[in-house]
């Protein structure tokens, strides 16, 4: 990295070459990222990925073991946290529950030393913006589990922090209220400018929230990019699979054309494949092949376009999910793929049944070739 | 049924009588002595009416200034040590609960606690001998550093088992929340320790007004305690209003005991900051 992106005013959050160990474990590998201003940035990760590591390393909870910490370009690995201008909404919210609502969210701004009219006025407009009105004199025991993060969310966002950290806020919440946060969590990151970091485990919450995504495993950095770029064309086999659903295949390049290639699968099959820069015939690794982006056609209606027909196999188990149904092939050479159709009113699912012979079609750019 | 009553320890044979036999060994002896003290009588084995005679007498009786400068000794040198030890538990607790792992951490928790495994007779004989050695004149106040010395445990096993159920993210969210280390001890933490620290004070309060050998090995001439004041009117033969007195002193341990107990028990909860 060279100082100009360090010093950048659109860098929020600039890590170099961070690393993190306990002992002789090292939870994170020379991580380098550089988060935007005003960016909605999201940590995704399985448990053990080094993803809450490294948000309490930008929180100031945990020294690095080597590397470098900028916030809009100043050094700050050597500042404890009650200096660095963030602030963090914890897992478990962890609200002091001997003070009122009020008095959670009025802390931070107590120990930077605000006048009371000032405090007074950013706690009333804090409550408003997280809806709690009602509830400024009440101790955090006596709020549900929703009212209890957006306490949490008004405390850590009270004090004007230049960066928000966010520590899987909604693993706590049940289903239907964690969808409603998450949109509230994006327009309230909207609203307020403040650049949003968050950490989770769940794919979907970061698809559906994030600018950028970073997905970590094993302490380093698989892959950053928006969420399409993520789910589209995964860095490697890690990130295909997951993110989201996948068929992972054997595959070999054959033919190396324009910006795509052909890949021959282990059923013998030849079909087109995105690639990553510079394959070359013969190159092996895996296709991902995405469940929803492929056709499935009973193979006896099939016939006269027979030339978009990718793939033959068997239907071998058939599960019904409500929108959609999935369906097991089993494929020549003992391999098996899972295909998603929807289910639409006109009866699409005439003549797939379980024996039946089929076809697959891939949409266009349906399959992705991935070295490693 | 029958083989759940059979697992239920309430329905082993013999419960009712061993539960009624341990309960009768240990406080048939307390029940008479309390008993006794509302005894109009001088004989304490003969019962001559209820009278409050012997409580007026604790109060009022020739022996009345005696046990009054005694009870302000116990009090006060109580209020010392446990303040005291208290201070230094929550020190103490600070450091093994918060300091992460140290070279000499379960060393350190092993001197912490041996003060209430060593017999008391032991420490009584060492600390006298100690106490000589360097010159320290016996009296009230080689009572109280002797006091808080064997507090110091009482205090701290309560305070670190509440301090070991606060989870360490209050002191961060603080810290986060551009609290200095003291401001986020100060305003976070100690409060929410708080009940675990009333009820560690508690303990070590009612451990020293109750201390009998060691303070009679070290107190000198002239100071007595409560306990060593009775002990010393016994010794010319019991009489009733000694029963009066211990009544007084048992009321007010259990009294005392019953609020480390509940102060203990409201706090437990709220350490997690959720329902």
């Amino acid at each position: 990295m060279n100082s100009q992106v360090r010093s950048s005013a659109s860098v929020a959050v600039g890590i170099e070459n961070v690393e993190k160990r306990y002992g002789d474990f090292t939870a994170l590998m020379q991580i380098n990222l550089q988060i935007n201003d005003n960016e909605f940035f999201t940590l995704l990760g399985p448990s053990g990925c080094g993803k809450t590591s490294l948000l309490r390393i930008i929180a100031g909870f945990e020294p690095t073991s080597a590397g470098l910490l900028f916030l809009y370009g100043e050094e700050i690995e050597n500042l404890p946290p009650d200096k660095r201008p963030i602030n963090t909404v914890f897992q478990n919210y962890a609200l002091f529950p001997h003070m009122s609502v009020a008095d959670n969210i009025a802390f931070g701004l107590k120990m930077l030393g605000w006048s009371s009219s000032d405090i007074e006025a950013r706690v009333e407009q804090m409550v408003s913006l997280v809806r709690l009105q009602e509830f400024i004199h009440r101790r955090p025991a006596q709020l549900s589990g929703g009212q209890q993060q957006r306490v949490a969310l008004a405390r850590a966002m009270a004090p004007k922090p230049k960066v928000l950290l966010l520590d899987e806020p909604l693993s706590a919440l049940d289903l239907k209220l964690r969808q409603q946060m998450r949109a509230e969590l994006k327009q309230l990151q909207r609203d307020t400018g403040i650049t949003f970091v968050f950490v989770t485990h769940d794919q979907e919450e970061a698809l559906s929230m994030s600018d950028r995504i970073a997905v970590m495993s094993d302490g380093r950095i698989q892959q950053v990019g928006s969420p399409m770029q993520i789910y589209e064309q995964p860095a490697n086999r890690f990130v295909a699979d997951f993110i989201g659903d996948t068929n992972l295949l054997d595959a070999e390049i054959v033919e190396v054309a324009g910006g795509g290639a052909s890949v021959r699968l282990g059923t013998g099959d030849v079909i087109k494949s995105d690639t990553p820069e510079n394959v070359q015939i013969g190159d092996r690794g895996f296709v991902s092949l995405r469940p929803e982006s492929m056709r499935l056609r009973a193979a006896a209606d099939v016939g006269t376009d027979a030339g978009a027909v990718a793939l033959q196999g068997v239907i071998e188990d058939i599960v019904y999910l409500g929108t959609d149904r999935q369906y097991t092939i089993s494929l020549a050479s003992n391999l098996r793929i899972s295909v998603r159709e929807q289910n639409v009113a006109s009866g699409s699912a005439d003549g797939l049944h379980i024996g039946n012979d089929v076809c697959l079609q891939l949409a266009e750019r349906a399959a992705r070739f991935l070295v490693n | 049924m029958q083989s759940a009553k059979a697992f239920d320890v309430k329905h082993y044979p013999g419960f009712l009588g061993v539960t009624v036999l341990c309960l009768f060994i240990l406080y048939t002896p307390l029940i008479v002595v309390m008993v006794y003290s509302f005894n109009d009588s001088l004989s304490i084995t003969r019962w001559g009416g209820f009278s409050l005679r012997w409580y007026v007498e604790v109060f009022n009786g020739v022996e009345s200034a005696k046990f009054k400068s005694a009870a302000w000794n116990s009090l006060t040198i109580a209020l010392a040590a446990g303040i005291t030890s208290t201070m230094i538990a929550v020190a103490a607790a600070i450091g093994m609960v918060r300091g992460g792992q140290f070279a000499g951490k379960s060393v350190s928790f092993a001197l912490l606690s041996m003060p209430i495994m060593v017999p008391e007779i032991v420490t009584a004989v060492a600390t006298l001998v100690f106490f000589s050695a360097i010159g320290f004149t016996l009296g009230y106040g080689s009572i109280v550093v002797a006091h808080i010395v064997f507090c110091i445990p009482f205090a701290y096993l309560p305070i670190a088992a509440r301090l070991q159920g606060i989870e360490s993210s209050f002191e961060e969210a603080a810290q986060d929340l551009y609290a200095s280390r003291w401001q986020a001890f100060r305003h976070v933490l100690l409060p929410i320790m708080a009940p675990g620290i009333l009820s560690g004070f508690l303990l070590a309060f009612i451990i020293s007004l109750d201390d009998f050998i060691i303070t009679n090995f070290i107190k000198g001439a002239g100071v007595e305690t409560l306990p060593t004041a009775i002990f010393g009117a016994v010794r010319q033969g019991i009489k009733p209003n000694i029963m009066a007195l211990s009544t007084l002193m048992l009321l007010f341990s259990i009294a005392i005991v019953t609020a480390s107990y509940l102060i203990g028990r409201k706090g437990g909860g709220s350490g997690r900051g959720e329902e």
